[in-house]
């Protein structure tokens, strides 16, 4: 009962939401809420919004108009579009995770271990990681701080696809076991179909919102995106699996 | 001769300045203002000139005038269409230009202009040796309470804007510190070289590290090396201190640079 409880309770809600840069309008009357545990997609075309709706969330923008309610002690955790470390700071692993707290050894390996990073990249120069490792070491410093809800502004941008399928999957499980709601954005909701349980279409205004099977065969979307949907996904099948670390696991 | 009181006197202040340059120096590189203490050095001429026709003071008015341009420019815009650099550039400029024609219409002072862009670490005197400790104190305070914040916001402003650090604040802090800095360069390094002392460690410390901390604390030992090498230098072979303990930098900073790209790696 109790756990039943905790899953209804509502982390975040929006309430006609307005932002406008150099009077223009950028978000007009958003309203929606997040629960725990629940995992809400934001889509929709480039320049439609979706990043400032994000830094309102955050609290980095406060909005013109509109009420942005947070449930009392809500910790957010963000993990921003294409992060770039300014080269000129040296830092390792390590410091990056420690970058405003202290954690113990075994805190830091497991932090590593859940986003599929090895614990041997602890003490290395952060810089030269691959993109996809970057990306989970930045997922793994955020999930150190036990967020109520993960914010993620379109987290696999610069990943293959099979890098991509693997964070989808990393973030689901995160979902899974540690109840964590998580709000992100993409930009092909054919990737995210199976991993998320509701869809924001946003172009400045909400455009349609719903399940991802609902979503696909609304004529709002299809006329967001100019066409029909015409993806055809090329499937191959493996006899083995490509770890993040780089490495091959053979299947039986 | 390294016990005559003028030598201890202008020995410790530079020491004090090299040890703050170090961590001072390292945020200027992170945050990519490298120029910010250039600008702010040359307007502490026309504080000069000011505390002066004021009758407050060198140290006053050239704290005055350089916490006024570092207020100003905290509060450029984000976006603003003049890069930082190029505003950066003019201010400085104009504030050097007003500073040097101002202060040659003073008869008293022309004869000093040259120690005031090249430093007469030498020369410093008891009461000017408490301004620099005074300064040095504040500066460490702001430094160590403010130090994990600094780094955050150079690494990922945004996400630590998100986590509850104000962007604002830490960017005032930042230009307090390097006004404060400046300020204590016209004893010592002389306004020309402060960049010099600031920047030419800590890139130097850059190639020898791998974590923030210890890349300002490496940046405090080169500064400290090139500061007693420099001033041994100054007195054994009779040259003016500051460029000397320049050189001295330059000349580590280059085999330090010829060294990596030698080898990639040094440690």
């Amino acid at each position: 009962m109790n756990i039943d409880k905790q899953q209804k309770e509502t982390l975040i809600k929006l309430d006609n939401v307005c932002m406008s840069f150099n009077n223009k309008n950028v978000l007009e009357n958003i309203s929606f809420e997040v629960q725990t545990g629940q995992i809400l997609t934001l889509i929709g075309p480039n320049g439609a919004g979706k990043t400032t709706l994000l830094k309102l969330i955050l609290g980095i923008l406060s909005p013109d108009k509109g009420k942005i309610i947070k449930n009392k002690n809500i910790k957010i955790g963000y993990v921003p579009q294409k992060t770039k470390i300014p080269v000129s700071i040296p830092l390792t692993v390590r410091r990056f995770l420690c970058l405003d707290g202290r954690y113990d050894e075994k805190t830091l390996c497991d932090g590593l271990i859940k986003t599929g990073l090895d614990i041997e990249i602890l003490d290395c120069d952060i810089h030269p990681l691959s993109g996809g490792q970057l990306q989970r070491v930045l997922l793994a410093r955020t999930l150190l701080k036990k967020p109520d809800l993960l914010i993620l502004d379109e987290p696999v941008q610069g990943l293959d696809p099979l890098g991509e399928e693997q964070f989808y999957e990393l973030l689901n499980q995160i979902n899974r076991t540690k109840k964590c709601a998580i709000i992100m954005v993409s930009h092909d909701l054919h990737v995210v179909m199976a991993s998320t349980h509701r869809v924001l279409c946003i172009n400045h205004h909400i455009c349609c919102s719903g399940t991802p099977d609902e979503i696909v065969n609304l004529s709002e979307y299809r006329h967001l995106y100019g066409k029909e949907p015409t993806l055809a996904f090329y499937q191959h099948h493996h006899n083995h699996l490509h770890l993040p670390n780089g490495r091959i696991k053979y299947v039986d | 001769m390294w016990t005559e009181p003028f030598v201890l006197r202008g020995l410790t202040a530079a020491l004090i300045m090299a040890v703050l340059a170090g961590p001072i120096g390292c945020l200027m590189i992170w945050k990519k203002m490298a120029y910010f203490s250039d600008t702010l050095s040359h307007s502490a001429l026309s504080g000069v000139l000011l505390g002066i026709m004021l009758g407050l003071g060198q140290n006053t008015g050239v704290i005055l005038i350089v916490c006024l341009i570092a207020f100003l420019l905290a509060n450029v815009p984000d976006r603003f269409i003049i890069d930082m650099n190029l505003l950066l550039l003019i201010i400085g400029q104009t504030t050097l230009s007003v500073g040097v024609a101002g202060l040659t219409r003073l008869p008293e002072i022309r004869t000093d202009l040259t120690a005031y862009l090249f430093g007469d670490v030498l020369s410093i005197a008891s009461d000017d040796l408490f301004f620099v400790a005074t300064n040095a104190a504040l500066c460490s305070i702001l430094l160590v309470f403010n130090w994990k914040k600094q780094i955050f916001t150079a690494v990922m402003p945004d996400v630590a804007q998100s986590e509850g650090v104000s962007l604002k604040k830490q960017s005032v802090i930042f230009m307090l510190l390097i006004a404060l800095f400046v300020s204590l360069a016209l004893k010592t390094t002389g306004l020309l070289l402060v960049s010099a002392l600031l920047i030419i460690p800590a890139t130097t410390a850059r190639f020898l590290t791998g974590t923030p901390e210890k890349m300002a604390v490496f940046a405090s030992f080169i500064g400290i090396f090139c500061v007693v090498f420099g001033l041994f230098c100054s007195i054994n072979f009779d040259l003016p201190a500051a460029p000397a303990m320049e050189i001295i930098s330059a000349v580590l900073f280059f085999l330090c640079c010829l060294l990596h790209i030698r080898h990639k790696k040094i440690m």
